[in-house]
């Protein structure tokens, strides 16, 4: 079902765009819980919060696309719920592993509790990725928007692993000196 | 700047950048399970999926035929898939999983007709399967998280000369992450809704939270619920039978309990399904 008629569903409180959207992006948004959470029944839970909480948005919201709406609440309730867990065992190759990477990019110990307006360093993160190659600005978002693991990142593009990783780890240096360029201390 | 601020600035970037991988991303990885799995995977669904054809077809015809009767209204004849065609048929359920018992997929292949013959419908093929309104999503590729499939079992039910339409859309993962084995019999999700001149009613979705292979039936598993659109459902317990998808529970609407069987739901057991949810949600 196209994605305007399910937000139409949304709007007119039928209980069917529940159904239609989880036909449509229930597999999208497994997949991006599970990447964070690594574990099939929290990521399910997430998703059926997630479904929730599109019905009790929408409306007011209406979204241009459900898709993307969809997969932003599904990433930020993982990310709530793997933070909450945050004092449990880490691991895993998809979210621990990118928030490590991530983590020892940012690691300077002058800039530990210096705060980043989040709008600035979204818009220093957008002009980065726009000067990056697709295919860079793909592996990027895979890793650290969706939580891939690099064999998956490598298998799903068709690239080697050790391309993947590769690349990842010129694209966080570069990032690290771009904003620094731009005055944001990492 | 910590990795928190980072991962949520990240997340917040504009559509463009995370659309452009979506489709990746909702792909299953093809890596992360062993060629055999992969390969055991597709022969699990091919023959699961030529099994179906003899056993819940037959079951929903059945079921779609046995007499859902209120008031002396007799049931229409209705179509379990879209695009088949439904017979009447004498065979019992019984009859028809001890015709599996006795006939192998190759056989289905090469002797039996594609077309409905005779007093049962035959697929021969996972192709005929799947066109048959049956959904495999992503029968071949196997991943950790994103293998499953979808049986969507139609209805249709009278209740005081008023038709309802009952749907249940069973969802399965395939893959035991536990064991890395494939497993028709984990019953992952259910919907249940009830709809009447093209209106849903009623929608109820169920999500159990253990996935127990080779279950008897005679057993039950205690299993959460997940309810959207604030009917009182607060109890399911879930029954797998076998390698049969099928869906069992009882559902517990303002103390009532209603039973739900979709491959041997009796008339009482459906009508009084849809007098509960109708009665409780109107």
């Amino acid at each position: 079902m196209d994605d305007s008629r399910i937000v139409a569903l949304f709007l007119a409180r039928d209980e069917a765009a529940i159904t239609h959207t989880d036909r449509k992006y229930g597999p999208y948004c497994r997949t991006i819980s599970f990447n964070i959470l690594e574990d099939r029944h929290d990521a399910e839970e997430c998703t059926n919060d997630t479904y929730l909480q599109a019905w009790n948005t929408i409306p007011p919201q209406r979204p241009h696309s459900l898709q993307a709406y969809l997969g932003r609440i599904v990433r930020n309730l993982s990310l709530n719920k793997r933070r909450a867990k945050q004092a449990q065992k880490r691991g895993g190759e998809g979210y621990a592993a990118a928030y490590e990477e991530l983590e020892q990019m940012v690691s300077s110990p002058s800039s530990v509790e210096e705060s980043v307006d989040e709008l600035v360093l979204r818009d220093l993160i957008e002009r980065f990725l726009d000067e990056q190659t697709e295919q860079n600005r793909r592996i990027f978002i895979a890793r650290y928007w969706y939580f891939e693991s690099v064999r998956s990142i490598a298998s799903k593009l068709g690239i080697s692993q050790s391309l993947v990783k590769t690349t990842l780890l010129r694209m966080r240096n570069a990032l690290r000196e771009h904003l620094e360029r731009e005055g944001v201390s990492v | 700047m910590n990795a928190d601020q980072l991962l949520n600035a990240i997340g917040s970037i504009d559509d463009r950048y995370m659309l452009a991988y979506a489709k990746e991303a909702a792909a299953p990885a093809k890596t992360s399970v062993k060629p055999f799995v992969r390969w055991a995977a597709a022969v699990c669904a091919a023959t699961v999926a030529v099994a179906a054809a003899f056993v819940i077809l037959p079951t929903i015809k059945q079921h779609s035929n046995n007499a859902i009767v209120s008031d002396g209204v007799p049931t229409e004849s209705t179509t379990p898939f879209a695009g088949v065609p439904v017979t009447p048929t004498t065979d019992t359920q019984e009859g028809l999983q001890n015709d599996v018992g006795t006939t192998t997929s190759s056989d289905a292949i090469t002797d039996e007709p594609t077309q409905p013959s005779g007093d049962r419908i035959l697929l021969n093929s996972v192709g005929d399967f799947l066109s048959s309104g049956a959904r495999l999503v992503n029968p071949i590729e196997v991943s950790e998280n994103d293998f499953y499939a979808e049986y969507p079992l139609n209805l249709t039910a009278y209740l005081d000369d008023t038709a309802y339409e009952v749907t249940y859309l069973l969802q399965y993962h395939l893959l035991d992450l536990n064991t890395g084995t494939t497993d028709f019999s984990h019953l992952s999700n259910g919907w249940i809704s009830i709809s009447r001149d093209n209106q849903v009613l009623f929608s109820v979705y169920v999500a159990t939270d253990r996935y127990v292979s080779d279950l008897d039936y005679t057993q039950t598993t205690e299993t959460n619920n997940s309810v959207i659109g604030g009917c009182d459902v607060l109890l399911f317990e879930g029954l797998l039978r076998g390698q049969t998808p099928c869906l069992y529970g009882k559902f517990r609407l303002n103390g009532l309990y209603v039973t739900v069987d979709t491959t041997r739901g009796t008339q009482e057991e459906t009508v009084a399904l849809i007098q509960s949810l109708v009665q409780n949600t109107h």
